[in-house]
């Protein structure tokens, strides 16, 4: 089981390596390597379930990886969704040259995802952040147009202030107590080595830094850009997978486990998680670009996880961790339903679609599955991680925050009813007569993250049990 | 004295980075801009980023850089993009030469930061073998990240020289 952890490293790299040449034996292989690379990935992180949490740590050759409750919720969460963006890239690539280098830049980016989830060290994640942004820029700009390119540049230049704060940040820390290892760092903060206010500045700069990369509002100008440009699986990877990772992950991971007590910054939490909810549902409610629209929704449902954090009770917690799974699920099948769309009609404006439910029945069907599952309306999953983060909120007697909650989530229904009636519903424009539903390995990857909204919804105790409640023991300090 | 004004032509060179509108005067601005970073480092006493930075920032990605603009150009300016071209295995292997010695020399020095307390027993070669390990993968892998990003940037111009 433990030679497992190395596995998620090495598993991605050696599929790297052998993609140059497998690429060149015949136009489906990079697919498949993919595809199979995709699902072993998927395969051992679902090995680690059955142990509920319990820490098992890798070391080999001086090397140190380990896998506890939070970081196996998070992984679960980049395995499954990559596996499905690889599946559905299948198709969706005869749009775009370079197949293989594609592939191998998202499995880069996996294995970039993987190593900050498994690292026990502030550098060594730092090291593998910065593969899974470098990746990131290049498959933003992946189809070499004059947006994809303009959106990269404006995301790598946000996201070097990000990293150079969290740099600082990481010097802060090693210049007061010599070390940057998680266990070390928690011992030492606990004991009170170093002066405190410096490691406030310190936490303020990971706050800024990590917040850029997580797209928390201010620090969000770069996602309405990047997330439409980028090729649709991309999209999906970044939206559902890659903001919470290099955001989310290490805020809680800093503030919740390594940082002795995180009531200071709980606040903070708190006012960024309403400011991203209220805001990115607004700007998202006037947009007509469907790509741009759940871009801004990304940013909003970012708000909510905030906001369960910021509450610290465990209410709150496990909220907004559930939420972490469900919003990487449903998120996910939105983009790639906006993936489908534009593959057929060649447009991302909302205004130009209508009545395409006749003619793309799959990618309507499960488009209503992700509409319900974000709004939060049962049994879909969206509704329990919800319902315990306002729970949490009651329980906090945070009742503003509460109202606020369940208002943007009625709010978020109405806007993506309005998307559905704009782009599915309604008389069908002449112009997409002749329209046909997208190719099986696509349609086979919306229908597979749809029943997953839902089976997720319908089984929520289960995966309560195995997978949410064990990350949340580590932020609650019971492991 | 020396400080502030190497931090001055540092912001000034990356500036200008971004500002020229040749490739190669960018690239010889940032290699500029690296040696600048590099009596920075110095000046704070961190001698062995300073090392690296000199040979591998300001020199070996400079080469690499000023060899792939000479490359790229279009095909009426080859014949004298071409030089840097012939020179470049031998100016790789000087430096890979050079790196091999820097890194022999390093291996057994002791790590000794500004404000730090030597720790006995701490060499160049203890610490990225036996401390940073961890990251090893992650260098190999963001190697990659960079060989397929460049890769894959520059494939509408290798399609294109296919064609003609």
């Amino acid at each position: 089981m433990i030679t497992n952890i190395g596995l998620m490293l090495l598993l991605p790299l050696a599929a790297v390596i052998l993609m140059p040449w497998v690429s060149r034996l015949h136009r489906r292989a990079a697919d498949v390597l993919a595809a199979l690379a995709g699902l072993g990935l998927v395969g051992l992180c679902l090995r680690f379930i059955p142990l509920r949490g319990e820490t098992l740590t890798l070391r080999v050759l001086n090397t140190q990886f380990s896998v506890d409750g939070l970081s196996l919720l998070f992984l679960v969460v980049v395995n499954v969704v990559a596996f499905f963006c690889i599946l559905y890239s299948i198709d969706y690539m005869n749009h775009y040259d370079g197949r293989g280098k594609f592939y191998a830049l998202l499995l880069l980016m996996v294995l970039g995802l993987n190593g900050v989830l498994l690292v026990r060290d502030l550098f060594s994640l730092y090291v593998y952040l910065e593969i899974v942004s470098i990746a990131s820029y290049v498959l933003v700009a992946f189809g070499l147009k004059w947006d994809g390119i303009e959106s990269a540049l404006k995301y790598l230049l946000l996201s070097v202030v990000a990293t150079g704060l969290i740099l600082v940040g990481l010097g802060i820390m090693y210049l007061n107590l010599g070390t940057l290892e998680f266990a070390e760092l928690k011992l030492l903060l606990a004991a009170g080595s170093g002066p405190n206010t410096v490691f406030l500045l310190a936490a303020a700069l990971f706050i800024a830094g990590f917040g850029l990369k997580a797209a928390i509002m201010p620090f969000h100008a770069w996602l309405p850009d990047a997330h439409p440009s980028a090729p649709a699986p991309i999209s999906a990877m970044l939206s559902g997978v890659v903001i919470k990772v290099a955001g989310v992950y290490a805020l809680t991971r800093l503030f919740f486990d390594i940082y002795p007590s995180p009531a200071r910054v709980l606040n903070v939490f708190l006012i960024l998680g309403v400011a991203s909810m209220i805001g990115g549902a607004l700007i998202a409610y006037f947009q007509s670009d469907i790509k741009r629209m759940f871009a801004y929704s990304s940013i909003s449902q970012i708000g909510y996880i905030l906001i369960g954090l910021g509450l610290g009770n465990p209410l709150g917690l496990i909220g907004a961790l559930f939420h972490v799974l469900n919003h990487a699920l449903f998120k996910s099948l939105l983009f790639l339903n906006s993936g489908a769309l534009q593959y057929r009609t060649h447009t991302r404006d909302m205004n130009e679609m209508g009545g395409l439910e006749h003619r793309m029945r799959v990618t309507g069907i499960t488009s209503i599955f992700g509409t319900l599952s974000i709004a939060g309306v049962p049994p879909f999953n969206g509704f329990w991680s919800k319902l315990f983060i306002i729970l949490g909120a009651l329980a906090a007697k945070q009742y503003v925050v509460a109202v606020l909650a369940i208002f943007l989530s009625v709010f978020t229904l109405g806007y993506f009813l309005l998307m559905q009636r704009r782009v599915f519903f309604g008389k069908l424009n002449l112009k997409w007569q002749d329209l046909k539903e997208v190719p099986l390995t696509m349609s086979l990857a919306m229908i597979f993250l749809a029943a997953q909204c839902l089976l997720v919804g319908i089984f929520f105790n289960e995966v309560l049990r195995y997978l949410v409640e064990p990350a949340a023991a580590i932020l609650l300090g019971g492991k | 004295m020396l400080l502030y004004a190497s931090l001055v032509l540092l912001v000034i060179f990356a500036i200008l980075v971004c500002f020229f509108r040749d490739l190669l005067y960018a690239a010889v601005s940032l290699a500029l801009a690296s040696v600048m970073l590099s009596v920075v480092l110095f000046q704070y006493g961190a001698n062995i980023a300073a090392v690296f930075e000199l040979s591998v920032c300001a020199g070996l990605i400079t080469v690499l850089f000023v060899s792939t603009v000479s490359m790229t150009k279009d095909s009426d300016q080859a014949n004298e993009s071409r030089l840097p071209a012939y020179f470049l295995p031998f100016i790789l292997v000087l430096f890979l030469g050079l790196d091999f010695f820097l890194v022999k020399w390093l291996a057994g020095s002791t790590l000794v930061g500004a404000g730090f307390p030597a720790t006995p027993g701490l060499t160049f070669q203890n610490a990225f073998w036996g401390q940073r390990m961890t990251d090893i993968v992650g260098q190999v892998s963001l190697i990659l990240v960079g060989v397929f990003g460049i890769l894959t940037i520059m494939r509408a111009l290798s399609e294109r020289r296919k064609h003609d």
